[in-house]
């Protein structure tokens, strides 16, 4: 049953919008990431314009993460303390990234600096989850009683607040710094941001792995509603037609994502991610070394 | 059915044609419908373009969509990457052609009449904005043509014009999904000898309509507003997603 998206210009078959958001969906309620780095590559594969695959992307992780954010919010997993501290910083970020992104524009190359940005941000994340991964794994059972958290660097730093949720006293300093940057990546890439905002705060605050996946929802959902907004004014490349029948298979997958998360051990959780990660990085080094089938592109102008 | 309605026409326009058959009208020539709408369910459509001819000769057709400047970029070997170096924008392309006809146009006319009249995939005038040196420019503007040919947005002779007792014509065209919406013109032209003795444009114009036409129409003229009935439908779709997977 083809269907023919009003903004994207071209049809698709129904089903396979439907296959896609729910997969999608399921990885966004399984790891707390908005799927966005994963749903843009393959709307661009299946044809879709790139501008109105990131804009019409940014609707998509709305419906998602608020699928998702609901559902860990009813677990009592998300810390909104910790969140606002995320978005104060995010929101300055996602500024500072809009300006960034129009300066490469106009200096070119913009396409490589994002490629490059999504290898180093994937492929570090990805091997720093895989190794600790792995270390939990093989290493015994610790007989010795655990405590809350680590006690990282960052808890020496000042401006202490007490995060009931993620049963955390730290300093506000390093969530404020991490939707900071995570908000300078959003924009310039074009994603919600949760996969690197997970792991910064799962290994440089310390919070809980089960509390970070609803908190970075919640933050990704206000970033996405921001990042949509300005698209849709911007460049008129949001396709509510195609965002629609995504998400209503991102909203399915995202339920079921999160009960499985729930019965997961955090070990395995988090090694899937690092896989998941680690694959997608994999893939823009291929692209960006191997020979390409034709070395030309090419863009219409002035159309969305 | 189709054909039936497609044989009507065709009498028609031989009956109206007739007291024009003279040495001036050697060509009557109409199309299937004037306006290609792209509603919801659109998945291409064939545009038939049928007609009459007084003597013998051979029919070209080309059809041509709306112009936009079109960049083409070229990646190069950096450092062991693959990253965009070079690129040429080539003004006022077409973003649809295509060129039918009853033989190899090569053929049918000579190489300066089909530069002159832009007939052929290889005779469009592509111009690039900037001056450039001219060996560049060939593999760019083959580049252009080559990937608009692959997604079937140019077309040389990939079609079917049959002529039935010398007189009555019909040439059908299969346009892509993705197919340009906007003003499109069609040529057809009657070739006898290596020259064009008669010839006939009509307008075309493919339109999106329906709910396609109000969706595109709502997203330009009220940004804000589509741009909040989009995220509410969003999260409406979410939550409705959550609510109703909480009860199972």
């Amino acid at each position: 049953m083809d269907i023919y998206l009003p903004i994207a210009g071209l049809s698709i078959n129904a089903f396979i919008l439907l296959g896609l958001g729910g997969a999608v969906g399921v990885l966004s309620g399984l790891f707390g990431v908005g799927g966005g780095f994963l749903m843009t590559p393959l709307l661009i594969f299946l044809g879709v314009p790139a501008p109105v695959a990131v804009g019409t992307g940014t609707n998509l992780v709305v419906a998602s993460s608020v699928s998702g954010m609901m559902a860990h919010w009813r677990r009592r997993n998300v810390d909104f303390r910790m969140a606002a501290c995320i978005l104060s910083g995010g929101v300055a970020g996602a500024a500072l990234g809009i300006w960034l992104f129009e300066v490469l524009k106009s200096a070119g190359q913009i396409d490589e600096v994002v490629t490059l940005l999504y290898i180093v941000f994937l492929g570090a994340i990805g091997v720093l989850m895989a190794v600790e991964t792995a270390a939990k794994l093989l290493r015994r059972p610790d007989p010795r009683p655990r405590r809350a958290h680590e006690h990282l660097w960052v808890h020496g730093l000042p401006f202490k607040m007490r995060f009931r949720r993620s049963k955390l006293y730290v300093s506000t300093i390093p969530p404020v710094a991490i939707g900071f940057l995570t908000g300078i990546l959003a924009s310039i890439m074009g994603v919600g941001g949760g996969f690197a905002m997970v792991p910064a705060l799962i290994y440089v605050v310390g919070m809980p792995t089960s509390v970070v996946i609803g908190t970075s929802l919640l933050g990704i959902l206000v970033v996405s509603i921001a990042s949509c907004v300005a698209h849709a004014v911007a460049t008129q490349s949001v396709d509510v037609m195609l965002a629609l029948l995504l998400a209503v298979g991102a909203v399915v997958g995202a339920q079921y994502g999160s009960k499985i998360g729930a019965r997961l051990r955090a070990e395995y959780l988090r090694g899937l991610l690092a896989l998941m990660v680690l694959t997608v990085c994999g893939r823009l080094v291929y692209e960006l070394v191997a020979t390409p089938d034709d070395p030309f592109r090419v863009d219409l102008l002035g159309l969305p | 059915m189709k054909r039936l309605g497609l044989l009507i026409a065709l009498i028609v326009v031989v009956l109206a044609g007739r007291p024009a058959w003279t040495a001036d009208s050697d060509l009557t020539v109409d199309l299937s419908s004037h306006v290609v709408e792209i509603d919801s369910r659109f998945t291409g459509a064939t545009l038939t373009m049928f007609g009459a001819i007084s003597g013998p000769g051979d029919l070209v057709a080309v059809v041509r969509g709306p112009a936009s400047d079109i960049a083409v970029r070229r990646k190069e070997r950096t450092v062991g990457l693959w990253l965009n170096r070079d690129s040429m924008t080539f003004m006022q392309a077409p973003q649809y052609y295509a060129v039918v006809a009853t033989a190899p146009v090569d053929r049918l006319l000579p190489a300066d009449l089909r530069a002159a009249r832009e007939i052929g995939v290889d005779q469009l005038r592509l111009q690039p904005a900037a001056n450039n040196n001219d060996g560049e420019v060939v593999s760019f503007r083959d580049a252009l043509v080559r990937q608009r040919t692959r997604d079937g947005l140019y077309l040389d002779q990939r079609s079917t014009v049959s002529v039935i007792d010398g007189r009555l014509f019909r040439v059908t065209l299969n346009l892509p999904a993705h197919v340009p919406t906007g003003p499109y013109r069609v040529d057809i032209m009657l070739v006898r000898d290596g020259a064009i003795v008669a010839e006939r444009a009509t307008p075309l114009s493919v339109v999106k309509s329906g709910l396609s036409a109000e969706i595109s129409g709502f997203a330009h003229e009220h940004r804000f507003a589509y741009a909040a009935i989009a995220v509410a439908a969003a999260l409406l779709a979410g939550w409705l997603g959550y609510v109703l997977f909480r009860k199972v």
